[in-house]
Formats: structure tokens, C-alpha cells, sequence
């Protein structure tokens, strides 16, 4: 099966997510796609995988343009993705499951479906209880089963994202094999969308690079981790020249914090964060950077450890008490956990103010409102909805919305998806709070801006953070390989 | 309570499904003593109300006639609840299917009944079902709420069953009084549904049976109400999966709304063999629209679970105008009793699902499915 792309393009308003791709399949490989968060990976496998339509553009499967209105016309095509969390129905039993979408008739035929599944089942090794429900599979045996419901469903090319998230090592032993198996003796074309560089480097023969919604390169693999990296995060000038701080007491210290989830447990962690600095956390999307961030803001719980604020020990204090012990923080969706679609400017000053009273005073609220808007240059005004706000500005809202006198402020993604003028601004912003104080600890998935904006740096990966590196000092080639997950 | 469910995995099932009991024993407690505060002796009068319910054949008989359209309606609110849509239009449907059976049976008043009473019967299925479906088809491709609107499409099916029962379809001897009681004439002794044993109860409590067997059949074992259930535990998945969401959304409201409708029109030719109205829904429903929701709830959203679920309802229901009447307690102490068990049936429900969640969780490391920021919260 020959798949070719061609000029790929999708927009979402001003984001260009695609930009211009082209690509070409063949048959019996295993090509590996990286690229960071908001490269453009996941908009173009879902439009390769039926998903969405992309704006211009066309997909010709062995000579012939296709259009796919739906993922089950896509499969029909033989095009399946394998989705990072398994699209089942966990109070369903397997079989049940195995029947989704496919079972035609009017009595459903359960006979059929269970030799259809013994035969694949076996065929793979997969080991599948057929009268579980899906809710007592664990993750990788999921996979198993949805792997099943493709291959039967006739897919012959599989786009697999992040399937070893949250599976573990031996079930991502028995799923590399099975792709392998496909790939060599079926004759089937696999695409591994990833960013962990060791899984791209072990198993696939070709590695795609998407940076900014562009292909930045393809390269045979083994290759480097540095070579990868390079490309996924383009060349990064290092700046000599940064801002003199005052080194201050400590304001965050983190003791053997350990973090677990269900997907991934961070542990080990132990870092200082002192008045004046700027810490910036650099890692795969995912690696366990932006779980630290939220222990330290009471948003998820750490089991081990101690999290301390000045000298005070705040572990497992709410994000309320966190918030009245001065610590500001602006998360990485501003419309989903920063700002509330369908309120004003105004409302939502009224909303991050500490009130003891009972009657909101609207007068006042919209004055300081006009005030905020101008001194934190947001184009709008106080009855803008937030959500008609550009992405820039709902950053300057947020900014605008930080409470006076902040011991630390916790920033994921700070500027992600601004223009220049934009990041400029915020980090004039976090500058001006550091030099009055503030400690700033943030991730962001920008290498330039971490390398460039932070005094020390940590870089995390699969849950483990490197020794902390001093940014003047460090080389892109060491964070690389950090990030590479090697020492 | 927790790790002994752990350990006795068997345990949980059976309390899993005594737990409606346990509920309803508690709302009798509670009601217990509001009797005592009514200066009642609490044993005497569920003494009173087991009799009534269950005392002899034609108590028996009552409650298994009131259980009825609690079980029909309870029916349909399964097919919707499993497809993931909240019908609270019962009463409405009901209305709908009662007016156009009896329409049916008014207007061919000299047809064999063999013939009308089919007829007249599907009739109220496809009325219900029409009266289902436009809550349905606006909830699928308008994405308007199916709460208000089902509960609005209530209002009208009894505006219009007052506006019918006062002017063109009243009894004309009615017509003729000064009173002008809306009412319709009464139907053909041949349309009477045939009685079972020569008590009260009609045919219509083995059609219900019935129905509830073919609806377990339609959810469990075909293609369409195997969708109807992916539908409505992943719509998401189900819409990927190839299967045309909107569609079958408003295929669960048709159906519910058509085994509501079904309710209405066996009320009509098996008890009241009329259509009266007091001005409300409820003078005619009897709120069988609205209890069969707790119904199907009380038997776990399971077809063959409404059956036990509706005749217990229909016990309460018979057995309280029993007590009633020997205890010489209050018609309100009665509503009261029916809205506590609804409380303690609908909150066990809530702790089932805590205890179940709870469940899965603690043995395994992980929850299946939740994504980081579940986990985190």
C-alpha cells in the first residue's frame, strides 16, 4: 500500500497547524513522527486517519484521492489509528467491544466474533480474556484489543499515537514485536507518532521531523538522539548577555517529592527555588515537568516528600490556601483552567479578588477593570467576553488577573502560541515581578525560551529530572541529550 | 463496609442488588416515625398497607393493575436512560398514547374488538412514539436539552388533552348536562382488554410482562439496542466506531416515548375503558409517567428489574389508600411515604455508584481509561 500526502494544509484561526506537507508511505515500514507538542503530529493524523478534513490538500492512497468524511470510512480504506487512550466502552466486555461498529446484522453474532478474535489474538500472542469487561484490562491489553478491531476492520495502514504511554515494559516488548511482526511479515505500514526519541530509535527504520507545522526532515534511524533533537527543536542560539538578578532566600523547596498517576510517577525530586530566580523546566511534553508544577500549586497531591514556601511546609495545602500564601499561577489552557468562557473582563477581576463582602461593587470593579486593561495592554474592554479575547491577550488578562505582592508565580507554557511582541511583553512582565522579589518557576516545550529566559534549568524525562544545569554555562547538546533521556 | 466488599467480591453482588430494598426499608423507618408523630402505631399500619397490597386476590389483582403502566413507562425509560438521553416526558407520552387510542376505539364503535383493540394499541405506540421522537430529533440535531423539552412537550400533551376532553371529544351525554364533566364517552364493552382471573386485572399486566422480555431481548441480543447501550456509555467511541450517533439518540427517545404512549392506551381499554381529565396530567397518568423513572431506576435500569420494581410501586401505591382509610392518617402522609422512598431509592443509587467506583479502583493500580488530569483531580 502506497500512501503519498500531498501539500497537507489545516489552520486553526491564525495557527497554522499544517503547513505545506508532504509525505509518501510505503508499504511493510515503520516510520517514526516526532516533533514537540503543537507541531503538528496529531492534526495531521487525524486527518490522515479521517478525523477532521484537512483545508487544502490531498491524501492519494496507491494512485487514488481520498477523502474520508469519517474515521470508519478512513478504516474502510484500510487506514486505522490506534488512539493514546483507547476509544472503548469500558462496561462493555471484550467481545462486546470487538462487536463496536462492526456487527451488521440484526441478532448480534457473537460466534463469529469470537473465532475472528481467537485467530487474531493468537496470530499476535495477545492474551485476551473475552468475557472481562474492559474496565478489569489494563491499558496495554486494551491496546491488544483495539489493535484486534483494526487489523480485522482491514486496516493495512496504522498510525499507533504514543501507544506506550502508561503500558508497561514487557507489554511494550510484546507490542513492539507484534508491529514488527505486521510490518515484515504482513507487509503493513506503520507510523509511530512519539516523542520518546529511545522507542522511534529501537523500532522504527525511518524518522519524520514536524516542527511548527512543517517537515523540518526525514532521516534513517538509529541516528543520533542530538541529530533528533536538533531537528525537533531547530538551531538555538545561545545569548551570552542576560539580566543581572539578586540571588534571595529560598522560596520553593521541593524534599524527595514523589508524585505517582496512573500514567507516570515522578520521583526523587528535589529543587530550590530562591527569591529573584527564574527556573525554567524543559522535557518532552509529558516527561513529569508540568506534575511537579501542579504539586507545587495544590493541584495534584504528592504521597512522598515535603513542598516547602519560605521556610513554611505547605505539602498538601489547597490551591486556596496556596493562592492566600502568595502563590500566583497560570496554567497552560487559559481557557480551560485560566479563564471562564462567558464572563467578562470585568467579571473576572471580580472573580480573582479575595471579597468578604457580600454585594460586588460593580462601579469600582469596572473602574479597576479600564485600569488593568491599560496597564497590561489588552485589547478589549471591561465587558469583553474572555473567550473573544486573541490568545495574547487572554495571556495578558491572566497576567493582569495575579494578585500584587507574589512570593512564586508557576507558569506552564507562558508563551505558547503568541507572536514575539507578545512573549516579549510577558517576559518584561515576570522580569519586572523577579526583580521585585518573586521567584518564577515554568515549563514550556520552547527550548530557545527556556535556555534563554531561565538562570538554572532542570530537564525531565520519563519521570526522572536531571541534575540542575546553570544556563550560562549549559550547550543546546547537553539539554538534548538530557531530554534524550540520557546522562 | 469497603474492605469487606473487597474481600467478598460475592457479597457485594447480592448487596448490589438488595440494596433498593435496604432503601426502601429506610424510608419506611423514616415514615415510621412520622406515623408516630401522627399518633399511629407504626406496625398497625404497615401492617394495614401489606394487607391492602397483598391481602387477597382482588388486593393482589389492584396492585399488579396499578403496576402496569409503571412497568410499561419504566420500559421505555430504560431503552432512553441505556442510550444515554434523560426522558422526563413519560407523562406527556402517556397523554398522547391514551388520546389516540381512544380516538381509535370512539371513532369505529361498531368494528370487532379483535380488530380495534390491536389497533387502538399500536395506535398508542405510535403516538407515544412521535411524542418521544421530537424531543429526540431536536436533542440530536438542534442539541436542545431533552430535559426541558420533554418536560415542555408535557405541558402541551395535557393542554391539549383538556382543550380535546372539554370541546370535540366530549361524552355527548356530558355535552347535554349542566356539570360538563371532560370526559369522553365511554368505549365499547367489546374494545374491554379480556380479564385475566375475574378480578380487575386485565390482559395488560401479561402484555407489560411481555413487553419488558422483548425489550431485554431488543437491548442484550440485536445489533440496534446493542448500539443504543455503546451510544449511550461512549458516544464518542460509538461515533468513531462508524455508528451514526444522531440516529440512534433519537431512536431511544422514539422508543420510550412509544412504550409510554403503549401505557396510556392499555389504561384506557383495560381500566378506565374512558379518557377523563381533572385539568392536570396526574388526574389520569396517576404520575405513572413520572414513577416509572424510579421504577427503572429501583430495577437498575434492567427491563427484567422493572418488573419486581413496578408491583412493589404498585404495592405502595395500592396499600397506602388501604392504610389510609383503617389508619385515618392524612391522604398527605401517603405522598410523603412515596417521595421518601424515591429519595432513599435515587441516593442508594448514588452511593452504589460511589461504592462501585471505589471498588475498581482500590484492588487494581490504576483506574482504567483516566487520563493525567483525572488522576489529578
Amino acid at each position: 500500500m502506497h500512501i503519498e500526502l500531498r501539500d497537507i494544509r489545516k489552520h486553526f484561526g491564525p495557527v497554522k497547524a499544517n503547513d505545506g506537507i508532504n509525505l509518501v508511505f510505503e508499504g511493510g515500514r515503520i516510520y517514526g513522527l516526532l516533533g514537540e507538542n503543537g507541531a503538528g503530529k496529531s492534526t495531521l493524523m487525524k486527518i490522515l486517519s479521517g478525523f477532521q478534513p484537512p483545508d487544502s490538500g490531498e491524501i492519494v492512497i496507491d494512485g487514488q484521492p481520498q477523502r474520508f468524511s469519517s474515521p470508519a470510512e478512513a478504516l474502510g480504506k484500510g487506514i486505522g489509528m490506534l488512539y493514546q487512550d483507547p476509544l472503548d466502552i469500558p462496561a462493555f466486555n471484550v467481545k462486546d467491544n470487538y462487536l463496536l461498529g462492526r456487527d451488521r446484522r440484526v441478532i448480534l453474532n457473537y460466534k463469529t466474533a469470537r473465532a475472528e478474535l481467537d485467530e487474531i489474538t493468537s496470530r499476535f500472542s495477545f492474551e485476551i480474556d473475552q468475557q472481562a469487561t474492559i474496565e478489569n484490562l489494563s491499558l496495554g491489553e486494551r491496546q491488544q484489543l483495539e489493535l484486534t478491531r483494526l487489523l480485522v476492520g482491514g486496516a493495512q495502514f496504522l498510525i499507533l499515537d504514543e501507544p506506550t504511554t502508561g503500558i508497561s515494559a514487557d507489554q511494550k516488548d510484546k507490542l513492539f514485536n507484534s508491529i514488527r511482526k505486521l510490518a515484515w511479515e504482513e507487509g503493513k505500514t506503520i507510523i509511530l507518532v512519539s516523542h520518546k526519541l529511545d522507542e522511534v530509535q529501537e523500532l522504527c527504520g525511518e524518522a519524520m521531523i514536524l516542527r511548527k507545522g512543517k517537515m523540518v526532515g526525514r532521516t534513517p534511524v538509529p541516528c543520533s538522539n542530538e541529530q533528533l533533537v536538533e531537528k525537533m527543536f531547530g538551531q538555538i542560539p545561545l545569548r551570552g548577555e542576560r539580566p543581572v538578578y539578586e540571588v534571595g532566600e529560598p522560596v520553593l523547596e521541593l524534599q524527595n517529592v514523589r508524585i505517582p498517576t496512573y500514567r507516570l510517577t515522578v520521583e526523587n525530586i528535589n529543587l530550590t527555588v530562591r527569591a529573584g530566580e527564574i527556573f525554567g523546566l524543559a522535557g518532552l511534553e509529558g516527561s513529569g515537568q508540568q506534575l511537579v508544577l501542579k504539586a507545587c500549586a495544590g493541584l495534584v497531591k504528592n504521597d512522598q516528600g515535603r513542598i516547602s514556601l519560605a521556610g513554611q511546609d505547605i505539602t498538601h495545602w489547597s490551591y486556596q490556601r496556596l493562592r492566600t500564601a502568595g502563590i500566583g499561577y497560570i496554567a497552560a489552557g487559559r481557557l480551560e483552567e485560566g479563564l471562564v468562557a462567558g464572563l467578562t473582563i470585568t467579571e473576572h477581576l471580580v472573580l480573582s479578588q479575595p471579597s468578604h463582602k457580600f454585594f460586588i461593587d460593580w462601579a469600582s470593579a469596572q473602574k479597576q477593570s479600564e485600569a488593568r486593561i491599560t496597564q497590561f495592554q489588552v485589547v478589549g474592554r471591561p465587558e469583553s467576553l474572555a473567550d473573544e479575547l486573541s490568545g495574547g491577550n487572554q495571556q495578558r488578562l491572566l497576567f493582569g488577573l495575579l494578585w500584587e505582592s507574589l512570593k512564586l508565580i508557576l507558569l506552564e507554557h507562558p508563551t505558547r502560541g503568541l507572536d514575539v511582541r507578545s512573549s516579549d511583553w510577558i517576559w518584561e512582565q515576570l522580569y519586572a515581578r523577579r526583580n521585585s522579589g518573586t521567584a518564577i518557576l515554568f515549563m514550556s516545550s520552547d527550548l530557545d525560551e527556556i535556555i534563554d529566559r531561565s538562570d538554572r534549568i532542570a530537564v525531565f524525562s520519563g519521570g526522572k529530572m536531571s541534575r540542575i544545569l546553570d544556563a550560562k554555562t549549559t550547550s543546546v547538546e547537553e539539554v538534548g541529550r538530557l531530554i534524550g533521556g540520557q546522562e | 463496609m469497603q474492605s469487606l466488599f473487597n474481600k467478598y467480591p460475592k457479597l457485594w453482588r447480592i448487596f448490589d442488588i438488595l440494596l433498593p430494598f435496604f432503601a426502601t426499608l429506610a424510608a419506611l423507618a423514616v415514615g415510621a416515625v412520622m406515623l408516630i408523630f401522627l399518633g399511629a402505631n407504626p406496625f398497625e399500619a404497615y401492617g394495614a398497607l401489606l394487607e391492602g397490597a397483598f391481602g387477597n386476590i382482588n388486593a393482589l389483582a389492584d396492585t399488579l393493575v396499578k403496576a402496569t403502566p409503571l412497568l410499561l413507562v419504566a420500559l421505555g425509560i430504560c431503552i432512553a436512560f441505556r442510550g444515554g438521553v434523560l426522558n422526563i416526558g413519560g407523562e406527556g407520552q402517556l397523554v398522547v398514547g391514551a388520546l389516540a387510542s381512544t380516538l381509535i376505539g370512539l371513532s369505529f364503535a361498531d368494528a370487532p374488538g379483535t380488530l380495534i383493540i390491536p389497533l387502538a394499541l399500536l395506535s398508542g405506540f405510535l403516538a407515544g412514539a412521535i411524542w418521544g421522537a421530537i424531543p429526540g430529533l431536536l436533542k440530536a440535531y438542534f442539541n436542545v436539552n431533552e430535559i426541558l423539552s420533554t418536560i415542555m412537550m408535557n405541558a402541551i400533551a395535557v393542554q391539549g388533552m383538556n382543550y380535546l376532553l372539554r370541546e370535540p371529544m366530549i361524552d355527548p351525554v356530558q355535552l347535554e348536562s349542566a356539570s360538563r364533566i371532560p370526559q369522553t364517552a365511554r368505549l365499547a364493552v367489546a374494545f374491554d382488554l379480556p380479564r385475566l382471573i375475574p378480578t380487575r386485572l386485565h390482559l395488560g399486566f401479561g402484555l407489560a410482562i411481555l413487553a419488558a422480555i422483548l425489550v431485554y431481548i431488543f437491548l442484550w441480543r440485536t445489533v440496534i439496542g446493542y448500539r443504543i447501550r455503546a451510544v449511550g456509555l461512549n458516544a464518542f467511541a460509538s461515533r468513531y466506531a462508524g455508528i451514526k450517533v444522531s440516529r440512534y439518540i433519537v431512536l431511544s427517545m422514539l422508543l420510550s416515548g412509544a412504550f409510554a404512549g403503549l401505557a396510556g392506551a392499555i389504561q384506557v381499554y383495560g381500566l378506565h375503558h374512558r379518557m377523563f381529565t381533572d385539568g392536570s396530567a396526574t388526574g389520569f397518568t396517576g404520575s405513572a409517567g413520572f414513577n416509572g423513572i424510579v421504577v427503572a431506576l429501583f430495577g437498575h435500569l434492567h427491563p427484567l428489574g422493572s418488573i419486581p420494581a413496578s408491583i412493589l410501586f404498585g404495592a405502595l401505591i395500592v396499600g397506602a389508600n388501604k392504610l389510609q382509610r383503617v389508619m385515618q392518617v392524612p391522604t398527605a402522609f401517603i405522598t410523603a411515604l412515596n417521595g421518601l422512598v424515591v429519595i432513599f431509592v435515587v441516593s442508594s443509587e448514588y452511593w452504589r455508584r460511589r461504592w462501585a467506583r471505589r471498588r475498581e479502583t482500590e484492588p487494581v493500580e490504576k483506574p482504567p481509561g483516566a487520563t493525567e488530569a483525572e488522576v489529578a483531580t
